[in-house]
């Protein structure tokens, strides 16, 4: 048995769950009474949540959101903790420093980490982002990855032909190997690929850009945001505005170690 | 600072996105509807009591993850989950009351040990990478790549699969 059969076995399972439009707002309001009559004036969460509740009902669509800079500061410091050498103390410093901005917001607004590489040297290889796209009542997801390469730099052919191509990045959600539509071509006289994917209710881009100093740059999006309720098929975003990311050269991990120094 | 409704627009925005796969989450973890219930409900309390704190540090989804995903297993532990009162000593021991409706993937999932359901559930439901999955259990990215494997295993035994692979993304 296949993991995407143990998925889909889950999906099967979780149709059958007992959530409706109001089912929410109704436990909300039966726990609050709950929580009133157990701990009297101390029900201040289950009061709130209700509270909340009754606005998802009428809550508006978000402004459509584009990714993503990664913030120079922040990446220090995962170096300087790629330098501790341990695992864990990469997680933490990536997790609490790194972020991404979100064009058209007020200020920027922190990424959720998707997950870091550091091989068996303990030396950063890889940063990923996850980040949620609100729109139109939706929630998709941007996923975007940076990985430096390990060895000397060479250009597969891959590159250039077809359009199979996989989100080298390793976060969650299954991702095509190939793409409906697809384009290859030269940025700056390196490659770039960029495809979308389209099946019924799902729509997948990948964006992914070869840099001259080997480092890969990947922008995925998803239409849901994980297993969200409103997927988002039919984004604002373009091709061309992820292109402009993964070409940015502001996006990007900044080592304390220039490539290949090891 | 954000305002009161502007918190509130968040917070149910996050709650009509995410709740069915949250739910569904808890479910896989206990095996009862009505005790997911419960946990979802537990676990949107505690977060919007600390949503200022956990969206500045962009670790919602992680915060209830993790409520969830501990109260889910650990609250079936505790006695008062554990213990019922009955007028005569039941002929049967207790069994989750949802048991008798469970298909054969929830059968396969509470057979395994809490940890490995644990981690399939975040890992092959919600999605997570490994180190999502470390950081959200608080235990090595090793640890999670085993159990998921020796997890993996164990339902593809009893849904009738002895197919052992992993994928790619597994031995990561």
């Amino acid at each position: 048995m296949s993991d995407d059969a143990i998925y889909e076995l889950m999906r099967r399972e979780a149709d059958r769950a007992p959530i409706g439009d109001g089912d929410d707002l109704r436990r909300g309001r039966a726990r609050l009474r709950r929580h009133r009559l157990v701990v009297g004036g101390t029900g201040f969460a289950s009061l709130a949540l209700a509270a909340a509740l009754v606005g998802s009902f009428i809550a508006g669509p978000y402004g459509g959101q584009v990714a993503s800079t990664p913030d120079r500061h922040s990446a220090v410091d995962a170096a300087k903790a790629a330098g501790d050498r341990t695992g864990r103390a990469v997680t933490k410093a990536v997790s609490e420093a790194t972020r991404i901005e979100e064009f058209g917001q007020d200020g920027p607004r922190y990424g959720i980490l998707g997950g870091i590489g550091t091989g068996a040297s303990f030396r950063l290889t890889d940063v990923a982002w996850r980040q949620t796209w609100h729109e139109a009542g939706g929630v998709g997801l941007l996923q975007v990855t940076v990985a430096r390469p390990l060895e000397e730099v060479q250009v597969p052919p891959r590159w250039f032909t077809g359009c199979a191509e996989r989100f080298g990045g390793w976060l969650g959600g299954p991702w095509p190997d190939t793409f409906d539509d697809c384009d290859r071509r030269r940025v700056d006289g390196q490659p770039l690929f960029a495809g979308v994917e389209r099946r019924s209710d799902r729509l997948w881009i990948l964006v992914k850009y070869l840099r001259e100093d080997g480092v890969v740059v990947e922008l995925g999006f998803d239409s849901p945001y994980l297993k969200s309720d409103r997927p988002v098929v039919d984004p604002s975003l373009t091709v061309d505005q992820l292109v402009d990311v993964v070409t940015d050269p502001h996006v990007r991990m900044y080592l304390d170690e220039p490539l290949g120094s090891r | 600072v954000a305002t009161r409704a502007q918190r509130d627009a968040e917070f149910t925005e996050y709650v009509a996105a995410r709740r069915k796969a949250l739910l569904v989450a808890a479910y896989f973890c206990c095996g009862s509807w009505n005790h997911a219930e419960d946990v979802l409900q537990n676990a949107l309390a505690k977060l919007y009591v600390a949503w200022p704190r956990v969206r500045r540090r962009s670790g919602v989804e992680s915060y209830v993850r993790q409520v969830i995903v501990t109260t889910a297993i650990d609250e079936s532990r505790r006695p008062w989950r554990r213990e019922r009162t009955v007028d005569a000593v039941p002929e049967a021991g207790y069994e989750p009351p949802d048991r008798a409706e469970w298909s054969d993937l929830m059968t396969a999932l509470a057979a395994l040990p809490p940890r490995q359901r644990q981690v399939v559930v975040l890992r092959h439901w919600l999605g997570l990478s490994v180190e999502e999955t470390a950081a959200d259990l608080g235990i090595s990215p090793g640890t999670v790549k085993s159990q998921t494997a020796h997890g993996l295993v164990g339902l593809r035994a009893r849904l009738g699969g002895s197919q052992a692979t992993t994928n790619a993304e597994e031995t990561r």
